[in-house]
């Protein structure tokens, strides 16, 4: 009897600690970047989500690779979309995270209201998923951050 | 004895005098006239041929200019017109306007077309030694006539000494507004002006277009924005 009273605690405490770890793990957004100073993160367990005292926002996402394609591809259908909605193409910036991932940034120009804007769009191209960093903010705003976030950026991990 | 003409009636008379003759003096160098009543010590009028002199011309050059950036075309550009002697004088949200010595302005101006579509392209000079001239003349005569009023002070009695000062205090302020138009005329025909006023390229104009890509029709500002 004592050590089947003994079993069950042991089996209990297991199986408790289990879920903490699990309910943890499932609380934590599904990537991680380290976040420069000048944000601050949103407390989600759905995506990062940053944003600055002065309004730059940072978001990500992820959608279906369907039709599968390379990065390539993806960057050139973007780049061709938002340049024909209107959006000044600024630059794309092709680098490879500290976990060896490779990525593109393709940074657009677009004015709103009497402002200029940026949206940053960086693809992480998986097999089955493509998850979108997307940044935006107002260009002065943009510009100070941005060698902050494109540091960032290459510290971008899956968190499972 | 008691008949007699007070003193500062006389100083009166004679300042008129002296005004009307250095009034006549102050004609621009080139009026062909002689002058209406020439004194023995004032200097000769100037013989030479007008064209001898200096030309003063001033330079404005105007510019419409279609960029993707405003903001970082008006950086690019105070940078690269500071090696032109260029200084920026007014920066606006959708303009910008610089000094720079005439020498340069033809060089600055094809430099600034190379960072966007020139859509207008205007250059405005004017000759401006005409207005110089005839400001110099004009500030001489009140200058000499100022030298004279100081003799008159030596014998002067209160109420001629109160007129005297009166047309002396008349005489600073005509004398300071022309040293103002003067210098303002003379930095015009030191250094040339270029005003460029930026035009946002069509991107304003966002258009929704469907791309056979379902991510890609949500990608937007917008789009980011909504998420917070």
């Amino acid at each position: 009897m004592g050590n089947f009273t003994s079993a069950l605690r042991t089996n209990t405490a297991f199986w408790l600690a289990a879920l903490i770890l699990l309910a943890a793990g499932c609380a934590a957004p599904p990537y991680r970047m380290d976040i420069p100073d000048a944000f601050k993160q949103y407390d989600t367990n759905q995506s990062l989500k940053w944003i600055s005292a002065d309004g730059v926002m940072l978001n990500t996402r992820e959608v279906k690779n369907d039709p599968q394609a390379p990065a390539t591809f993806w960057q050139d259908a973007l780049v061709h979309h938002m340049t024909a909605q209107g959006y000044a193409h600024s630059a794309t910036d092709c680098f490879t995270t500290q976990q060896g991932q490779h990525a593109c940034t393709s940074t657009f120009l677009l004015p709103k209201g009497n402002q200029d804007w940026v949206l940053s769009e960086t693809l992480f191209v998986g097999d089955k998923k493509i998850v979108l960093v997307e940044v935006t903010g107002e260009y002065a705003r943009y510009e100070a951050l941005a060698d902050d976030i494109s540091a960032a950026l290459r510290t971008f991990a899956p968190n499972r | 004895m008691n008949n007699r003409i007070p003193q500062h009636r006389i100083l009166g008379f004679a300042l008129t005098a002296l005004l009307c003759a250095l009034s006549t003096h102050a004609q621009p160098a080139d009026t062909d006239a002689p002058p209406a009543s020439p004194q023995a010590d004032a200097p000769p009028a100037p013989q030479a041929a007008p064209e001898a002199a200096p030309r003063h011309v001033s330079q404005a050059a105007s510019l419409v200019l279609k960029v993707a950036n405003a903001t970082e075309t008006r950086r690019a550009l105070t940078d690269a017109l500071a090696a032109f002697g260029g200084t920026p004088i007014l920066l606006t949200d959708d303009s910008v306007v610089f000094r720079l010595p005439h020498a340069q302005l033809n060089e600055a101006i094809a430099h600034i077309e190379t960072h966007g579509l020139a859509l207008e392209k205007s250059l405005d000079r004017e000759d401006l030694s005409l207005r110089i001239h005839t400001l110099e003349g004009q500030l001489k005569a009140r200058q000499e006539i100022m030298v004279r009023l100081r003799d008159f002070f030596t014998d002067a009695d209160v109420p001629a000494t109160l007129e005297i000062e009166s047309h002396m205090l008349r005489l600073v302020e005509e004398i300071e507004s022309f040293k103002g138009q003067l210098r303002l005329l003379n930095d015009r025909a030191r250094l040339a002006t270029i005003r460029v006023l930026f035009r946002f390229e069509d991107r304003h104009r966002i258009t929704t277009t469907h791309s056979p890509f379902d991510w890609l029709n949500t990608v937007g500002v917008d789009t980011v924005m909504e998420a917070f």
